[in-house]
């Protein structure tokens, strides 16, 4: 107990290490906000630029999707009925008549299946995604609890 | 006693203060955005944007593109830079060099725009071609900062919209129907589908702040329809019919293809077509007013076709049978009107199939009369005439069948009803209502949306059987007599070797005031086969031909060249080779 008062009675009659005391405290202040600070920079600025990209992205989505259905729309006129059909009778093929076909049976051969442009709709559509993109940490705890 | 190097420690504070405070006041700045440029956006500013969702594509039932978008762009500028930069010369000169827009009138617009006024519209629909080759050069320009002011095309910028582009040009043209730059639909499927065609365009005020991007809204393109029409068979029976209507000189003309087990139009055509890219030759068709799409929407007296329709409501009701004989003595008398044959001949005893294959007035006014008069009525309704089919284009008419208790009918109606005057139908209506003899009964409604496809996600549509007018045994009975009378010398000239097919023409005289024009018909044939597994049904009608007035002479060939062109197209052998096929 004698030590302690000596301590403490030694640092009372040492002004200077109350006022280290202060200037560190002052600093560890300051270094704290400064920390906190910086992270919020850096967080928003990432946050910032992210969104750059972000409208950046969806311009070149429009901008992609005109040079698509444009391409779409001058493939589609290359291959368009009247020019296709040019292009046969310059290559010298003639429309087949019904008497000049000769039908065969070909084992195992499929007709060619109705045209689709995207999946077919589903009622229930089945579960695709796994339970890890899913579940909360506590329910891969309790999944992983169970035998 | 004061520490003497106090002092020291006060000045180490300070100065770590100091420190301390200006990396603080550092990141206050960049946090305050002190280093952007001057025309960053406030956080809560907006920008007023106009959506415009791309219209859907429309496909034929093999995935050609029959409808689809260009991108073609909105020429504006700024006065402001054009002003600061002295470059309106240099902007006209190169928009005029690679668009079809004249220098002249760029330059004055330029010169003329008024000092308060900023922004400048120059021009729209500007192609992707030309749009291409000027950002190439403002591209260029931008590598040449030394370039002077008055060289660069500083102020210029092109916004970029669809516009609706038919690559095909006409071909189906009367079915498609046509879009306006207002990006409305008019006729056939643009106009039936255009609410799900157009997307849900819209203007919304879309934040600026990039820390809010993600509140920019992504437009999602209209919907996309796959059509039962096939592109090979209608550009076929366009080049019939085109041929047919130059040889026969006809006025107008109607081909229509349906599959008859479940309603599919796999074509159908009527003149004039159109380019539907080409809005001035759109609107030089009209100027007679010629309905878009006859098929659908001009009704006419059709004639002995309908004669199928009261052959199976006799043989339904029991009326009749297959064998039940008539004596035809040139005339008949219903509601004190006597009604003549075709040739105004008498044909003698002659059973269902004698009366069907010489087509004789006097024995379907007989049978009319055998039917009964509400029970012909309730069949003819039962068919579905006087009513719209409900297919999915605009603008179907629905004809007229008179009634008894209406004003204008008379007892008279029973008997020329019979064999398909004074009352009138489309043909789509006839097709409709042959369905039901070629498909065991069952009448299918035509239509021609196969699938639609929506959030990436194709849903096909199920075809509607929407009554059930006569049983199967009399639609077999019916088909087997108009294949009898298709095989017979009459029908020659539709026969199609190889293949039982049934049908029946129809020369049909053209009501005018006070009577009907002595020397003018309309010239109908309707035929489907393979009867015992029916794959196409085909409605024919050339509107006063002057080749020849008589079906069997003009429109029963053009039957013949369809079914010759649709067994090759959909790949069906003849019966024999089917048959042996199917049984092995």
């Amino acid at each position: 107990m004698k030590k302690i008062n000596q301590f403490f009675q030694t640092y009372i009659q040492a002004p200077w290490r109350t006022q280290l005391q202060w200037i560190g405290l002052f600093m560890i202040a300051l270094a704290t906000i400064g920390i906190v600070s910086a992270f919020y920079v850096n967080v928003t600025s990432r946050k910032a630029l992210a969104g750059r990209e972000i409208a950046a992205a969806k311009e070149n989505i429009l901008a992609m999707q005109h040079y698509i259905s444009e391409l779409e729309s001058e493939i589609a006129a290359a291959g368009s009925t009247k020019i296709m059909q040019d292009r046969a009778a310059d290559m010298g093929f003639i429309p087949a008549e019904p008497e000049e076909f000769v039908y065969i049976i070909v084992p195992g051969y499929t007709p060619k299946p109705a045209f689709s442009l995207a999946p077919k709709a589903v009622l229930n559509p089945a579960t695709v995604l796994l339970p890890e993109y899913t579940e909360s940490l506590f329910d891969w705890f309790i999944t992983r609890g169970q035998p | 006693m004061i520490d003497p190097k106090r002092w020291r420690y006060q000045i180490i504070q300070l100065i770590l203060g100091i420190i301390g405070v200006l990396i603080i006041g550092k990141i206050y700045s960049y946090q305050n955005n002190s280093i952007l440029p001057d025309d960053w956006p406030d956080e809560g500013e907006y920008r007023y944007v106009t959506l415009s969702p791309a219209r859907g594509d429309i496909y034929d039932r093999n995935g050609n593109l029959l409808a689809g978008n260009l991108t073609v762009y909105e020429v504006v500028v700024d006065m402001d830079i054009v002003r600061a930069n002295d470059n309106a010369e240099s902007i006209a000169l190169v928009l005029s060099y690679n668009t079809e827009l004249d220098y002249g009138e760029l330059i004055q617009n330029l010169y003329d725009a008024p000092e308060e006024q900023r922004y400048l519209f120059l021009a729209d629909y500007v192609p992707y071609d030309a749009y291409k080759k000027i950002d190439l050069i403002m591209e260029d320009l931008k590598l040449k900062p030394e370039t002077p002011s008055e060289s660069t095309l500083y102020g210029l910028f092109f916004k970029p919209h669809y516009q609706r582009f038919y690559p095909e040009h006409s071909l189906a043209s009367n079915n498609i129907g046509y879009v306006l730059r207002n990006n409305v639909g008019h006729f056939g499927i643009e106009q039936n589908f255009n609410s799900l065609l157009a997307g849900i365009p819209s203007q919304e005020w879309v934040p600026v702040d990039p820390n809010r991007a993600e509140e920019i809204p992504q437009v999602e393109p209209g919907t996309t329809l796959i059509l039962t029409i096939d592109r090979e068979i209608q550009s076929s029976i366009e080049t019939i019919l085109e041929n047919t209507l130059d040889e026969s000189g006809a006025e107008s003309g109607t081909i229509i293809v349906m599959d008859p087990q479940n309603g599919e139009i796999l074509a159908m055509t009527s003149n004039p077509h159109f380019d539907l890219n080409n809005y001035d030759e759109i609107y030089a068709s009209f100027s007679n007013e010629a309905p878009f799409n006859r098929a659908i929407s001009q009704a006419y007296e059709p004639g002995s076709v309908l004669k199928i329709l009261t052959l199976s409501a006799a043989l339904d009701t029991g009326a009749v049978t297959r064998d039940t004989t008539f004596f035809d003595s040139g005339s008949i008398v219903v509601g004190g009107v006597a009604l003549y044959n075709w040739d105004g001949g008498a044909w003698g005893s002659q059973d269902m199939l004698g009366c069907t294959m010489h087509s004789l007035n006097v024995c379907y006014a007989w049978i009319a009369t055998q039917i009964g008069t509400d029970n012909f009525y309730a069949y003819m309704k039962k068919f579905g005439l006087g009513h719209t089919t409900g297919i999915d284009m605009a603008g179907e008419a629905a004809g007229r069948l008179k009634l008894p208790g209406d004003s204008d009918w008379y007892m008279v109606d029973l008997g020329t009803n019979a064999f398909g005057q004074g009352l009138s139908v489309t043909p789509i209506q006839m097709v409709m209502a042959a369905s039901a003899i070629a498909n065991k009964g069952n009448m299918v409604q035509p239509h021609i949306l196969y699938a639609k496809v929506e959030n990436g996600v194709q849903q096909n549509l199920s075809y509607e059987v929407v009554g059930k007018p006569i049983s199967p045994q009399t639609a077999q009975t019916t088909t087997d007599i108009l294949a009898d009378s298709l095989s017979s010398e009459t029908y020659e000239a539709a026969m199609v070797n190889g293949y039982r097919l049934a049908g029946k023409t129809g020369t049909a005289s053209i009501p005018v005031f006070g009577g009907y024009d002595p020397s003018l018909t309309n010239a109908s044939f309707i035929g489907w086969g393979p009867v015992d597994d029916p794959k196409f049904m085909v409605y024919i009608w050339l509107e006063k031909p002057k080749s020849s007035t008589w079906s069997s002479e003009v429109a029963s060939p053009v039957f013949k060249e369809v079914v010759e062109k649709l067994v090759v197209l959909m790949g069906i052998p003849p019966d024999q080779i089917r048959l042996q096929m199917a049984g092995q």
